[in-house]
């Protein structure tokens, strides 16, 4: 221990502690105050609130609503995920020798990360609309008459544009994150490998992949956080009358809507909290899964 | 051969149609965004005429519907209230506690880093019933200092957890020969740990900044007057009353003013961004 | 070092949840509803509202007050500028007491919330009564307006109460109380645009059969016979409220939904109405799309001529107010009977109105206003300009709405809309029935399967609930 480091202690009130109680404040005890109100039955009118233990969890699994949207969760997760790594897995194997062009490409795919959701929302609800959308005005001028009028926000397609529309505004941010990491692997090991007869894919499969391992993992980590938590984009897409269709609703859609009501009254604060508290759980145990499945040794260069 | 050629020949082709796609992904973006803003300008007899003709005459009565009517002017000025302010409070706040957790040697700091680590991983629709409850006791709700507080808090953990990896990178010797000149631990911290970290301070606020102007789901439980809206909460009021206008363009031309300064903001700020992105990669 | 570390970070999370769950959390220390003059308008002076005129005993300035008034209405609503001439013409005539709309759409219970438990109190809401009843009347926040609606009326000449026509407040009446001021209400019609008529030599049709005759005429002309916003559950909902309702009466639908059950499902009168609904899509007498239709694509299609008839209440001409293109002469007609069952003066009714919250500061001023507003004169352009059907008994026809109110007007029976499900039923409307009922309209599953699958999901969601 150096002198140094002993003498910052006394920095932890000034310093540290005001973080501490925000922190405290925002975060923390609301965390642990969540968990006391899944155990009320409390409209959020009026003073009256039941206590009701776990009955709100109990609850849970016969709920069809839950279903959909921890489906839409998940589908959104595996589907939207595949596709996504598959994009940045794509940059990161065919691009490390691109030179300047690169580098645009980067600033590029990275766009739609500073635009707000609710903005691309508005756009994918034009891109899809049935009458009038973009996607059907590129597919009939390609030759696909049949296409004119298709309800794409229509219940056998809309969650499938839903997750392309979201790997759309997603992937860049996996494509820099990927590319970061596989820029510090020195150039001439993907030389060395590509003038010793390997292919592109077994260089990537073979050098690249092992040496971004821990980067990827980490990529899947913020992927979970993105796909689990994903509110703002399906709550405006695809309708214009404050709820989005149910068929794409997502975990935190449910909770806003049965804690806060929206046009028809639900009010159920304590059963809403309830959810929250298994979304919470169920992103826990994905990272530590995925952490654990995925866990390799780090591969040194 | 049999074994080599179609592999070689599929790395080939595999190859060409792999940047077709990530040359097409990246148009589409480029694009998407020319669109937008070219449809912002149209009327909407020529919008529903042909989706993609340019503007005849170009109709910024849509900027000032959407600014005026729309809510997005004091929507803008909402925004870079809250959006700034919490950004700058919450380095304000993150940066000295991230200094002296990456560099302080004292029991509990490791847990105290896991415990500001764990809020990352709070979502948000877990707080926000509690903190709404609880801003409602002091009167903070529909109020955008109370926005401000929460989004300070919310993104403590980040910004302190990207600080923290700022300042381990910086050097020790500077602040030793400092303190051997006799200078205090704050005036080393102010006058020569701070500057030092500078890119990592213009990082955290520029992600911040960002994150927060993106931020709409605290917006929406919290606001409940226009006059209060931040940008993506008057947004979705003007998508909702849609229904009575059906004014596509003038939506877009609301859309063009929340993602502009972003999009201006991220022209400047690309390269630090996008390292940062990278820099986090290297956690 | 580790251990101890993370011995400390328990140690502040066991602290957390000790304070958490201590006496004191949020859920159980919201503040009491502060008592009656404890909040900051303490005196009012003596009332104007009980007997005044309008115009008379202007308040003085010592006594000026702002009314606040939380609207489920847009901003952005046709008919908001006449509310917005209608205020500016109260204010100008009481001088003293100034105005303040916070138009907060559809999501005013959403965001009304905070209000309830934060230091401000507003003194009047607006909203679809069905809504206000399921919230704020439920939890017992609005106030009585029995007492005041036994004062005389913004004239002076006649009591408040028989301002509306007879019978139709205590349709609203709850434990004796009445709660609510309904000034528009909307039935459910099938609009159409008179030259479709003129054109086919259509005549409004007696039974469901002849409706459907005129949509298989429609069909050889190539023209969809109705116009439906698929994306909107609430919408779609009008069929099968309607259809139960002819055939089994205005309770059917409710009945089926409350069985705790499931089994009043299963009835024959329920499985015909499924059928005739989802013949809709079947026949082909829908629009192409219509499943991914985007509120209001829909109604705007139709009004344009994509489709010839539409189901849906009387706000539709209202809405539409501005979009509509010239020559198009709104006309609608009640829901036919069905099988020779049902009658066309059970109306199926969607109510907006006023309530007075029980804490208001300004409760006087508050029920001046009410009753300036609910006055013929004031009230008359949301009328004649705006299409609203009102149960107020005023001299003036809505226009584009003269077919509803007729029909209101001979109504023998009226029900809440969609079953009165919003407000009796509202989260089984939401999670069990909607989604079945969009997929028996899509076309996704049969009305046999539709009636199999709501049987069973109403049998579980009842278990849970």
């Amino acid at each position: 221990m150096t002198r140094r480091g002993r003498a910052k202690r006394r920095l932890f009130i000034p310093f540290v502690l005001p973080a501490l109680v925000v922190y405290a404040v925002i975060v923390l005890y609301p965390a642990f105050q969540a968990f006391n109100i899944s155990l009320f039955e409390w409209s959020g009118f009026g003073q009256t609130s039941t206590y009701v233990g776990l009955r709100n969890f109990a609850d849970i699994p016969t709920d069809p609503l839950y279903r959909i949207a921890l489906t839409n969760n998940l589908v959104l997760f595996f589907v939207g995920g595949l596709a996504v790594f598959a994009i940045a897995f794509l940059a990161v194997a065919v691009l490390p020798t691109l030179g300047r062009r690169r580098a645009l490409f980067r600033a590029v795919v990275f766009v739609p990360q500073v635009v707000p959701l609710i903005a691309l929302s508005v756009l994918w609800t034009f891109v899809y609309n049935n009458d009038f959308g973009l996607l059907n005005a590129i597919l009939t001028a390609v030759g696909i008459k049949d296409a004119a009028g298709t309800a794409w926000m229509g219940p056998d397609t809309i969650e499938a544009a839903v997750v392309a529309a979201l790997v759309w505004t997603y992937a860049g941010f996996y494509v820099v994150l990927l590319m970061a990491a596989a820029s510090r692997v020195p150039l001439d090991l993907y030389e060395a490998s590509l003038l010793d007869g390997a292919t592109r894919w077994q260089t990537f499969r073979f050098i690249t992949l092992p040496l971004i391992w821990n980067v990827v993992v980490i990529g899947l980590v913020l992927w979970i956080i993105d796909a689990m938590n994903q509110f703002d984009f399906v709550f405006a897409v695809g309708s214009t009358t404050g709820q989005p269709r149910q068929e794409i609703w997502t975990l935190p859609i449910y909770i806003f809507e049965q804690a806060f009501g929206e046009r028809i009254p639900v009010f159920r604060l304590g059963y809403a909290t309830a959810v929250a508290v298994t979304l919470v759980v169920i992103i826990t145990v994905m990272i530590v899964v995925l952490r654990r499945a995925l866990r390799r040794p780090v591969v040194e260069y | 051969m049999a074994r080599l050629h179609p592999a070689r020949l599929l790395d080939v082709v595999s190859r060409e149609v792999s940047l077709a796609l990530l040359v097409g992904f990246a148009s589409s973006i480029v694009l998407a965004l020319f669109w937008i803003s070219m449809t912002a300008f149209k009327s909407n007899a020529e919008l529903f005429a042909n989706v993609w003709g340019l503007p005849g005459l170009l109709q910024l009565r849509n900027f000032d519907h959407a600014w005026t009517i729309g809510g997005m002017g004091s929507g803008f000025l909402n925004s870079v209230f809250v959006a700034g302010g919490g950004a700058i409070g919450v380095v304000a706040l993150s940066a000295p506690a991230a200094y002296v957790l990456s560099r302080g040697e004292f029991r509990g700091r490791e847990a105290l880093i896991n415990l500001f680590a764990a809020g990352m991983g709070a979502p948000a629709v877990l707080l926000i019933i509690p903190v709404f409850l609880m801003l409602n006791q002091v009167g903070l709700v529909d109020s955008p200092i109370g926005l401000v507080a929460v989004y300070v808090g919310i993104q403590v953990p980040f910004t302190v957890f990207v600080l923290i990896g700022f300042f381990a990178t910086l050097p020790v010797e500077l602040e030793e020969a400092a303190i051997v000149d006799g200078a205090s631990e704050i005036a080393v911290f102010a006058r020569i740990m701070l500057p030092l970290a500078r890119p990592g301070i213009v990082t955290a606020l520029a992600f911040n900044l960002i994150y927060l102007w993106k931020e709409f789901l605290w917006g929406l439980v919290l606001l409940r007057s226009q006059g209060h809206f931040t940008l993506g909460v008057a947004l979705n009021a003007l998508r909702e009353s849609m229904s009575f206008t059906a004014d596509w363009v003038g939506l877009f031309a609301a859309v063009v003013i929340v993602m502009g300064p972003a999009i201006v903001a991220y022209l400047f700020l690309s390269r630090r961004m996008l390292d940062a992105v990278a820099f986090g990669s290297g956690r | 070092m580790t251990t101890r570390g993370s011995r400390l970070g328990l140690f502040l999370a066991v602290a957390l949840v000790v304070a958490a769950c201590a006496p004191g959390g949020a859920v159980t220390s919201v503040p009491p509803p502060s008592t009656p003059g404890a909040t900051q308008t303490t005196t009012i002076g003596p009332s104007t509202g009980a007997t005044g005129a309008p115009g008379s005993a202007p308040v003085t300035s010592a006594q000026a007050v702002t009314l606040e008034w939380f609207s489920a209405l847009n901003e952005n609503e046709p008919y908001v500028a006449a509310y917005k001439q209608i205020i500016s013409n109260f204010e100008a005539s009481h001088p003293g007491i100034t105005i303040q709309v916070t138009w907060m759409g559809r999501q005013l219970s959403t965001k009304i919330r905070p209000l309830l438990q934060s230091g401000t109190k507003p003194d009047i809401v607006e909203d679809d009564l069905q809504i206000m009843y399921a919230g704020l009347q439920k939890d017992g926040l609005v106030a009585d307006l029995t007492p005041y609606l036994a004062q005389k009326d913004a004239s002076g000449a006649s009591t408040w109460k028989d301002d509306w026509s007879a019978g139709s407040l205590e349709l609203l009446s709850k434990h004796g109380e009445l709660n609510t001021l309904p000034f528009w209400v909307n039935a459910t019609q099938v609009f159409y645009d008179q030259r479709t008529f003129d054109k086919n030599g259509f005549t409004a049709p007696a039974s469901w059969d002849d409706l459907m005759a005129m949509c298989a005429t429609l069909k050889t002309a190539s023209l969809p016979c109705f116009g439906e916003e698929g994306g909107f559950a609430d919408y779609n909902m009008f069929w099968m409220s309607q259809l139960t309702d002819r055939l089994m009466g205005p309770d059917a639908l409710l009945a089926a939904a409350t069985d705790k059950t499931g089994q009043t499902w299963l009835g024959p009168g329920y499985l015909a109405a499924a059928q005739k609904e989802a013949s809709l899509k079947s026949n082909g007498y829908l629009p192409k799309g219509f499943e991914g239709s985007q509120y209001p694509a829909a109604q705007i299609s139709w009004v344009n001529g994509k489709s010839a008839f539409y189901l849906l209440s009387d706000w539709l001409p209202s809405e539409l107010v501005d979009k509509t293109p010239p020559g198009f002469v709104f006309r609608s007609f009640p829901f036919p009977t069905v099988d020779g069952k049902g009658s066309t003066t059970d109306i199926e009714l969607f109510q907006w109105g006023f309530s007075l919250f029980k804490d208001a500061p300004h409760a006087e001023q508050a029920v001046e206003f009410l009753k300036y507003f609910t006055s013929s004169d004031a009230f008359k352009p949301l009328q004649t300009d705006y299409a609203f059907v009102s149960p107020l008994k005023t001299p003036y026809t809505p226009k584009d709405n003269a077919d509803s109110q007729d029909n209101i007007r001979a109504g023998t029976a009226v029900h809440g809309y969609i079953g009165g499900l919003v407000a009796k039923a509202p989260d089984y409307l939401q999670t069990v029935l909607e989604p079945l009922n969009d997929k028996l309209i899509f076309g996704q599953i049969t009305a046999d399967q539709f009636i199999t699958q709501i049987s069973a999901a109403s049998a579980t969601y009842w278990k849970n609930h």
